[in-house]
C-alpha cells in the first residue's frame, strides 16, 4: 500500500506537471488538490485524553517451612495516578507523526515483615511515547520509548511486579529492490516479590536486521540477523543471588541467509538453501555453523521426492564441564505420495556422521508409514502403520555435550522432561527459555536421577516455566564405550470417529508401538537397550458442549516401565449471550514397578464469566491440582481469582482479588492479592 | 459303474475348472480397470479411498486463490460475478499474454502499456485526469481477469478510494467525506472529469450537500 502512494505521488508530480496546462488551457484553474490542506504548524497535538486514578493494593505472601516458623509480607500499597494520551504531529503528519502518553503518580507503601514494620513513599511513571519520521516516505523511521508496569501471576505462586523499560527504533527501507528493516533497542526489566526470593532484573541490547532480495519471481533471498546482550540477575530462596559476576552476562550473534528459487514446470520445485550462523558468549558459550539443503521435486500432483543435506560444525564449552568440537553431516531423502484423499504414504532413508574431539559416530536410518484417512459409514475411519530402523556405530567417546529443544507437558497430567539414557551427567543439566536465559535448578525446575537410566526433569509450581513451555536443554554424556546399536520399530495405530447416528460422538482408539534395540559392545554391562512395547486404547464422547474421556496406557520397557490411566471431562457453554462456564477435570494415575511407585494427579479448574450488564462485568476462575507422589510426597495448589469490572460514562471501577496456596512435604504457602482501583476519564 | 468312479473321468471333470477360474480372475481383476467399467473401477477405488474423481462429475469451472485474485478458467464468467474483462471471457488469453516457452503464459509478458492498445481514448478522455490513469497505473484499482466489484475493480468504493486517499487527510467539507461507507463515485469520476476535484458535471464544490443522517447537525445538539 505504501509503496502504492509513493507511486501515486509520483503519478501526481507527472499529473502536475502534465495536467495544469492542460487544465489552465480548458479552465485556467490551479493545481489539483486532494483533501484539505491546513494551515502548517509546527507542533499539532489532538485527542487529548485524561483520566485520574486511585488504587489500593493489598499483599500478603506467607511461607511456613515443616519444623520451621510461619515467615509473613504484608504490603498496603496507595496509587495515586494521572494518565494522558494525545496523538499530533509536527508541522504534518507525513513529516513527524506523534503519540504520546504516560502516567505520572505517586504511591505509599507500608510493609510488615517478619514483625517489623516500614514505610516508604515512592514516584511513580510510566510512558509509551513514538514518533514516525516520514511516514509515507520510503525511509520511515520510528523512535519509540516505553515503560510499562504489570502484575505477573506465577501459577501457585506469588504475584510479581513487573517494569519493563524499552527505549529504540525502527528504520524500514521500502524498496521494491531490497526492503529492509532494521531494529535497535534497549530493555530493562525488572521483577519484584514481596519476599525478594523471585527477583530478577535483565539488561537487554538488541540490534536485528532483516532484508529481503527477490531478483526474480523465481528467486528469493533473505537474510536476519540478531544480536543481543544480555545481562540478568536474580536471587533465589533465601534471597541470594543466582547469578554472580558475569555468570549473567552473555553475548549472541545470530545471522541466517536463506535463498530460495523454484524452477521446472509451473515453478513446482524448490530449492532452499540455508546458511546460520550463531555464537553465544558467556559462561554456557556455543558456536554453530549450520548449512542447509533442501531439493522439493514434485513430479506429479500426488508424488513429491524430498532431499535434504545439513553440515553442523559446533563448538561448545560448559563451565567447568569442558568443550566438546562437533561436526554432523546429515543426508536424507523422502517421498510423499498422495493417493487420492485418503492415503499418505511417506518414506525416507539417509545417513549421518558425527565427528567429534574424540569420536566419530555413523548411522543410516529409514522409515515408511502410511497414514490413511477415510469416510465410512457413520464416521471417519484413521489409520496408521509405520515403519523405522536405525543403525548407529559409535567410537569409544570420552565427553560429549547434547543441546536440544524440549517442551513440557501442558497443564494436566504430569509436569516433567524424562531423558533416557544411561551416561547422562545430572549434574551438567542446563536448561534455558527460548530467549536464551539460563532458568534457575530448584527454583524454576528439578533434576532427578534415581530411577536408572533415566534423568527426570520436573517444573516447579511457583518458577517460571509455563505449562507447555519450550525450553533449551544441555547436558553431558559421561564417556561411553564403542558400541553399535541397531534399533527396529513399528507403531500401528487406528481411530474411529463417529459423527452420526446414535452413538455420535464416540470416538475409539488404540495404538500399538514396538521398539526393539540391540547394543554391541565389548562393555555391554555400560548399556540397557532401549528397548519397549507401548500400547494405548482410549474413548472419546462428545456431546453438547461436553466432552469425556477414557485413555490407558501400558509402556513395557527395560529402562522404565509403567502402566497410566487418564480421565478426563470438559464443558465450554455459553449460558446466554452474557455468561460462559468452562470447567476441565482430569486424573491421571501412573504406576512405576521399578521402583515401585504411584503418583496420582488430579487437576480442576473452571471459569465464569458473566456479563451483568453494559456496565458491569465479572470473571472468576479456579484451579485446583492435587498431585500424590509415593516418592516424593503430596503437593496440593489451590488458586482462585475475581476480578470485577464496573463502568458508568467516564467513571471505571475495578476488583481483583486473587489467593493461591500451595502445600507441599517441605513447606506450606500462600499468597494473597486484593487490588481495588477507580478511574475517572476527563 | 458310475462314471464318477472312474478316475480318468475325475480327472477330465476337473481339468476345465482351472482355466475357468483363471478366467473368472481374470475378469473380476480386468472389470475395474478396464476402460470400458470406468463406473466400476470409481466403485471399487471409492470403496477404500476418499476423493477418488467421479467419471460422470462435470469439471469445475472456477477457483479463486485466498489472495482474492482469480484463477478462473478463461472462456467463461462465474456465475454471480461483478464484472468480467471481455478478452478473458472469449478466452482470448494471447490478447495480454505471451505463451512461455514451457507452456502456460508468462505474466512478465505483460505490461503496463497492454491495457492501452485497446483503451487508448481514456488516456485523453477529459480535461482533468486522474494521476494513476496518466501513470498507467491501471492495475492499483482494476483486476485485468474478472472482480465481484463492478468495472472490474479490485474492491468497491471507498474502499478503492482509500487505499491512496488517506480519510483522515480529506476535508470535512462534505460531510459524506467522513463517513466509513462514502459512496465516492456518486461525486467524483474515476478516471477524470472536466471539473477540478474530477467532480462530475452535476455536481458543484459551491453547493454544500445535506449533512448525511448519521452524523450531528452543524453546531446544533443531534
Amino acid at each position: 500500500m505504501s509503496s502504492r502512494r509513493l507511486a501515486c505521488a509520483v503519478g501526481f508530480a507527472l499529473g502536475g506537471i502534465l495536467l495544469p496546462h492542460a487544465a489552465s488551457a480548458q479552465q485556467g484553474q490551479g493545481p489539483i488538490v486532494f483533501g484539505r490542506q491546513d494551515k502548517k504548524q509546527a507542533l499539532k497535538l489532538e485527542n487529548f485524553q485524561a483520566s485520574a486514578e486511585f488504587k489500593y493494593r493489598r499483599e500478603t505472601d506467607s511461607l511456613e517451612p515443616r519444623d520451621s516458623p510461619k515467615f509473613e509480607s504484608t504490603e498496603d500499597r496507595f496509587e495515586e495516578l494521572l494518565n494522558l494520551s494525545s496523538t499530533g504531529y509536527m508541522v504534518h503528519p507525513n513529516l513527524v507523526d506523534l503519540s504520546l502518553a504516560g502516567q505520572f503518580g505517586l504511591a505509599q507503601d507500608t510493609f510488615q515483615t517478619g514483625g517489623q514494620s516500614d514505610a516508604a513513599d515512592e514516584t511513580l511513571y510510566a510512558w509509551d511515547a513514538s514518533a514516525t519520521m516520514l511516514r509515507n516516505s520510503d525511509t520511515p523511521l520510528t523512535l519509540y520509548s516505553r515503560r510499562t508496569r504489570d502484575t505477573v501471576n506465577r501459577q501457585f505462586g506469588p504475584s510479581l511486579d513487573s517494569t519493563i523499560t524499552t527505549t529504540g527504533g525502527t528504520l524500514d527501507w521500502r524498496s521494491k529492490v531490497l526492503p529492509t528493516r532494521i531494529e535497535a533497542y534497549h530493555m530493562d526489566q525488572e521483577q519484584t516479590s514481596l519476599q525478594a526470593t523471585d527477583n530478577y532484573t535483565l539488561a537487554q541490547d538488541t540490534f536485528t536486521w532483516h532484508s529481503e532480495y527477490q531478483p526474480s519471481s523465481r528467486h528469493h533471498l533473505t537474510w536476519d540477523y540478531t544480536f543481543n546482550r544480555m545481562s540478568q540477575t536474580s536471587a533465589s530462596q533465601g534471597g541470594q543471588e543466582f547469578f554472580s559476576g558475569s555468570a549473567g552476562e552473555f553475548d549472541t550473534h545470530d545471522a541466517t541467509l536463506t535463498h530460495s528459487v523454484d524452477f521446472g514446470p509451473k515453478d513446482a520445485n524448490t530449492l532452499t538453501s540455508t546458511l546460520n550462523y550463531f555464537n553465544q558468549t558467556g559462561q554456557l558459550s556455543l558456536e554453530r555453523l549450520q548449512w542447509m539443503e533442501t531439493l522439493r521435486l514434485k513430479h506429479t500432483d500426488h508424488l513429491e521426492t524430498h532431499y535434504l543435506y545439513t553440515l553442523d560444525q559446533q563448538s561448545f564449552s560448559q563451565e567447568p564441564l569442558g568443550s566438546s568440537d562437533q561436526t554432523r553431516q546429515r543426508g536424507q531423502a523422502t517421498f510423499i505420495h498422495r493417493l487420492y484423499k485418503s492415503l499418505i504414504t511417506t518414506g525416507n532413508a539417509g545417513v549421518q556422521t558425527l565427528d567429534t574431539n574424540d569420536g566419530n559416530s555413523f548411522e543410516t536410518f529409514a522409515g515408511l508409514t502410511f497414514d490413511y484417512h477415510k469416510q465410512v459409514p457413520l464416521g471417519t475411519l484413521s489409520a496408521l502403520l509405520g515403519f523405522n530402523y536405525n543403525q548407529q556405530e559409535n567410537d569409544s567417546r570420552s565427553f560429549q555435550v547434547v543441546t536440544a529443544s524440549q517442551t513440557f507437558p501442558t497443564d494436566a497430567g504430569e509436569r516433567s522432561i524424562v531423558l533416557v539414557g544411561q551416561n547422562i551427567d545430572p549434574n551438567s543439566i542446563i536448561l534455558r527459555d527460548i530467549s536464551g536465559m539460563t532458568l534457575r535448578p530448584g527454583h524454576d525446575y528439578a533434576v532427578d536421577d534415581t530411577v536408572p537410566g533415566q534423568v527426570t526433569i520436573t517444573r516447579l509450581f511457583g518458577g517460571s516455566i509455563d505449562p507447555g513451555e519450550t525450553v533449551q536443554l544441555s547436558y553431558a554424556l559421561e564417556p561411553q564405550a564403542a558400541n553399535t546399536t541397531t534399533t527396529t520399530g513399528f507403531t500401528l495405530g487406528g481411530r474411529y470417529d463417529i459423527d452420526r447416528g446414535p452413538f455420535k460422538g464416540l470416538s475409539l482408539y488404540s495404538r500399538y508401538t514396538q521398539q526393539d534395540q540391540t547394543i554391541d559392545s565389548d562393555y555391554p554391562t555400560q548399556f540397557v537397550p532401549n528397548s519397549f512395547t507401548d500400547f494405548t486404547a482410549g474413548a472419546g464422547y462428545h456431546i453438547w458442549d461436553l466432552w469425556f474421556g477414557a485413555e490407558m496406557q501400558s509402556h513395557e520397557s527395560a529402562i522404565s516401565p509403567f502402566d497410566a490411566t487418564r480421565y478426563y471431562a470438559r464443558l465450554a457453554h455459553a449460558l446466554s449471550l452474557n455468561t460462559n462456564i468452562a470447567a476441565n477435570v482430569a486424573y491421571t494415575t501412573l504406576d512405576y514397578p521399578d521402583p515401585d511407585n504411584t503418583i496420582d494427579i488430579l487437576t480442576i479448574s473452571g471459569q465464569l464469566q458473566q456479563r451483568f450488564s453494559r456496565e458491569f462485568y465479572a470473571n472468576a476462575t479456579v484451579l485446583w491440582r492435587d498431585e500424590n507422589d509415593g516418592q516424593h510426597g503430596t503437593t496440593r495448589g489451590l488458586e482462585e481469582q475475581i476480578e470485577l469490572r464496573w463502568s458508568k460514562r467516564q467513571t471505571h471501577v475495578y476488583v481483583q482479588f486473587r489467593n493461591a496456596n500451595l502445600d507441599t512435604d517441605e513447606q506450606n504457602s500462600s499468597f494473597q492479592l486484593i487490588e481495588i482501583g477507580i478511574r475517572r476519564d476527563f | 459303474m458310475p462314471r464318477a468312479n472312474s478316475p480318468n473321468a475325475a480327472r477330465s471333470e476337473r481339468r476345465p475348472r482351472w482355466p475357468t477360474l483363471f478366467l473368472a480372475l481374470l475378469c473380476c481383476m480386468g472389470t475395474p480397470w478396464g476402460g470400458c467399467a470406468r463406473e466400476n473401477r470409481y466403485r471399487v477405488l471409492s470403496f477404500f479411498f476418499d476423493g477418488v474423481p467421479d467419471p460422470n462429475a462435470p469439471s469445475p469451472i472456477a477457483e479463486t486463490d485466498q489472495g482474492g485474485w482469480s484463477t478462473t478458467r478463461p472462456g467463461g464468467p462465474r456465475s454471480g460475478m461483478g464484472s468480467v474483462h471481455k478478452p478473458f471471457a472469449d478466452n482470448q488469453c494471447t490478447a495480454c499474454h505471451k505463451e512461455s516457452p514451457q507452456g502456460g503464459f508468462a505474466l512478465s509478458a505483460v505490461n503496463p502499456n497492454i491495457c492501452l492498445d485497446c483503451h487508448q481514448p481514456v488516456m485523453q478522455q477529459y480535461a482533468v485526469m486522474h494521476a494513476p490513469v496518466v501513470a498507467k497505473a491501471c492495475l492499483w484499482c482494476h483486476n485485468p481477469h474478472d472482480s465481484p466489484a463492478k468495472s472490474l475493480l479490485r474492491e468497491p468504493p471507498p474502499g478503492i478510494c482509500t487505499q491512496c486517499h488517506e480519510k483522515g487527510l480529506l476535508s470535512s467539507k462534505p460531510p459524506e467525506h467522513l463517513l466509513t461507507d462514502s459512496k465516492c463515485l456518486e461525486c467524483h469520476v474515476a478516471h477524470g472529469a472536466d471539473k477540478r476535484n474530477l467532480l462530475r458535471a452535476s455536481i458543484s464544490p459551491a453547493t454544500p450537500s445535506t449533512p448525511p443522517a448519521s452524523l450531528p447537525a452543524p453546531g446544533g445538539v443531534p
